[in-house]
């Protein structure tokens, strides 16, 4: 487990390069008392969204990687157990999820608003989501089938993006009398998040079971 | 004990299967494995380091279950792939590092030696190496795990002949070490016709034979002739080739030959791809010219 | 040990390599209680494989040429060497008898035998 997180960390270091100067940044920006925040604002905004993406989707970017040169055939030699190589996968993840808690963190920081936070357990509920069901499939295609693993990634997570997240900070404009509206902008990330750690535990006893039973590369 | 056991090994990967593979790799010995591109010698690898996973039959590698044990076996065994399957974005030095983490026996000392014997700049990423460069890196670092399974899938295609030379030095002189085995998958055959103690062929996904060098080349034979004799010695020949000076075979029975025919044949010794030929040619039927 | 192997003889290399190390004995260049290389040194030496030294040692200690010892290698055997040329020199006898009779069978003189003799030792 142990060969396999470092491995991915080491593979991902521009990852955390970016991941940690977004926090830094955001840090900066809340410590600072300077009038340039307002127009400062929208390339924060776009950092952080893109530094998210990033530390939300590092288990398909490592993979990409491994696959773009076939130097999984090398990785994949290298000695360690197949089951070794998937817990490392999950703990990889688990600590990415920190390192996005952190940005959010950094950035709630900055704007002082709480209901930030039940955007992150959306937008984390559904990574899980879509990670675990990633995974169900590695097991038997490792990585092949890649694209489909940016699609299964890249479409849920952007439909949260534009239907919970954005209507959540906007929150002011909309009318929070409609029916259900509470409940979906604060009650289902939690659910969300649930059903997302329900199904990173099933992934990953069922992957770990079926891990031998393939092909590799 | 074996250093690598095949039991019954069955793939089915679409276009290509291996079928019923059983095959013994000799600890302590050279095997060479020979076949055509296609024939199924890099799968069987693939199979050996469990990448692959065979549909039917078992693997054991020293005498462990290959793929309960996969860990400790692969730190044992010493690989050198294809320059095309290496990670392109990293400078050895940087792979050092890595390595340390993955062998319980990696010696940086004599990976950086043989780096500097060989040439090949520790600090540039992969990427910017020569194609024979990156085949040096791959062999420095089976090297420098005291590995005592070395595996070679066509380690000297894209090497100049003074580096394949100097490759063979090196594999002899582990070989010196009584625990040493190293299996060779070439279709350079030229480098096994000296140094190999055991030879594989592989065809089709079937293995051909798994011979002695010494008793194969004693046992079968080239042997040339005039047209006539080739109906007359029909089973006798392997491969039959006619052409404008007469015929050109392989033969399992050469003194049975010259008893027969005596001055109408020569017989002479095979090298490897004469054999293979012979053989790929008797799979497909004699040839009538 | 100085061994010359030849490639292209139709001899096979372990039957060279046993004859070379039968003459370095009978010469005296190796004597009854000298170490031989150990296989596989000899085998890279050489640039030969390992199971054909194997065979050769294996035949020549048969033969009683040479014996060895576990865990330390191959010896030179006390050798009757009177005796051995012996031998040898009958084996000699019995192989020219083989080939003057085959040789009568197609009419082959001596003379020819002996040029014939001489082309092949040149080509060795």
């Amino acid at each position: 487990m142990g060969k396999q997180l470092y491995l991915n960390l080491f593979q991902s270091k521009w990852i955390w390069y970016l991941g940690i100067s977004t926090i830094l940044i955001n840090l900066l920006m809340a410590l600072s008392l300077s009038d340039y925040r307002g127009s400062l604002m929208p390339f924060i905004n776009v950092l952080n969204v893109i530094a998210v993406v990033y530390t939300t989707s590092a288990y398909l970017n490592i993979h990409y990687m491994l696959k773009s040169d076939d130097s999984h055939y090398f990785y994949f030699s290298l000695p360690n157990t197949k089951r070794n190589i998937i817990r490392g996968d999950y703990i990889y993840y688990m600590v990415m999820m920190v390192l996005t808690a952190a940005i959010f963190g950094s950035y709630m920081a900055i704007t002082q608003e709480t209901y930030y936070l039940y955007g992150f357990m959306m937008l984390m509920g559904v990574s899980l989501i879509v990670m675990s069901l990633y995974y169900l499939g590695y097991g038997k295609y490792w990585l092949r089938y890649l694209s489909t693993g940016y699609v299964i990634y890249g479409v849920p997570m952007l439909m949260t993006l534009l239907f919970h997240f954005m209507p959540l900070v906007n929150v002011n404009q909309l009318d929070r009398r409609m029916p259900g509206m509470d409940f979906y902008l604060y009650e289902l990330p939690i659910y969300t998040l649930a059903v997302g750690i329900v199904l990173f535990i099933i992934s990953y006893a069922i992957t770990q079971r079926n891990i031998t039973k393939h092909d590799m590369v | 004990m074996d250093a690598v056991t095949v039991k019954g090994l069955d793939k089915n990967m679409g276009r290509f299967r291996l079928k019923d593979v059983n095959l013994n790799i000799r600890k302590g010995y050279i095997t060479g494995l020979i076949g055509e591109n296609g024939s199924g010698k890099s799968t069987l690898i693939h199979h050996m380091l469990a990448l692959k996973k065979q549909d039917g039959g078992r693997i054991s590698i020293l005498d462990k279950d290959l793929e309960m044990e996969r860990e400790e076996l692969l730190n044992r065994i010493g690989l050198v792939f294809a320059e095309d399957r290496f990670p392109q974005n990293i400078s050895p030095k940087r792979l050092n590092g890595l390595l340390t983490i993955y062998y319980n026996n990696w010696h940086a000392d004599t990976f950086f030696a043989y780096l500097e014997r060989f040439n090949v700049d520790a600090i540039s990423k992969v990427k910017f190496l020569s194609t024979g460069e990156k085949v040096k890196l791959s062999i420095a670092i089976a090297l420098s795990h005291e590995a005592e399974l070395l595996i070679l899938d066509e380690p000297t295609s894209n090497l100049d002949p003074t580096f394949r030379m100097e490759l063979l030095d090196i594999l002899q002189t582990l070989m010196i070490d009584e625990d040493v085995t190293i299996l060779f998958s070439t279709h350079i055959t030229t480098d096994l016709e000296k140094v190999a103690d055991y030879i594989v062929m592989i065809d089709d996904g079937e293995v051909l034979f798994d011979m002695d060098k010494d008793v194969l080349f004693e046992s079968y034979r080239k042997v040339k002739g005039d047209r006539q004799i080739v109906d007359d010695a029909g089973e006798l020949l392997i491969g039959t080739t006619i052409n404008a000076l007469g015929f050109e075979a392989m033969t399992k029975e050469p003194q049975a030959l010259d008893e027969l025919y005596g001055r109408k044949v020569l017989i002479e010794n095979l090298t490897i791809d004469e054999m293979m030929y012979f053989i790929k040619k008797g799979k497909r039927g004699v040839d009538n010219g | 040990m100085d061994i010359k192997l030849s490639n292209r003889s139709d001899v096979p290399i372990y039957e060279q390599l046993k004859n070379e190390i039968i003459r370095l004995i009978m010469t005296g260049a190796l004597r009854p209680g000298d170490p031989l290389l150990s296989m596989r040194k000899l085998a890279k030496e050489l640039s030969i494989s390992i199971i054909t030294t194997k065979r050769a040692y294996q035949d020549l200690e048969a033969a009683g040429y040479v014996y060895s010892v576990v865990g330390k290698g191959t010896y030179v055997s006390e050798q009757n060497n009177e005796n051995r040329r012996e031998q040898l020199l009958i084996e000699v006898e019995k192989k020219l008898e083989e080939l003057l009779s085959t040789a009568k069978k197609i009419d082959l003189s001596t003379e020819e035998l002996v040029e014939m003799m001489k082309v092949m030792e040149e080509d060795q």
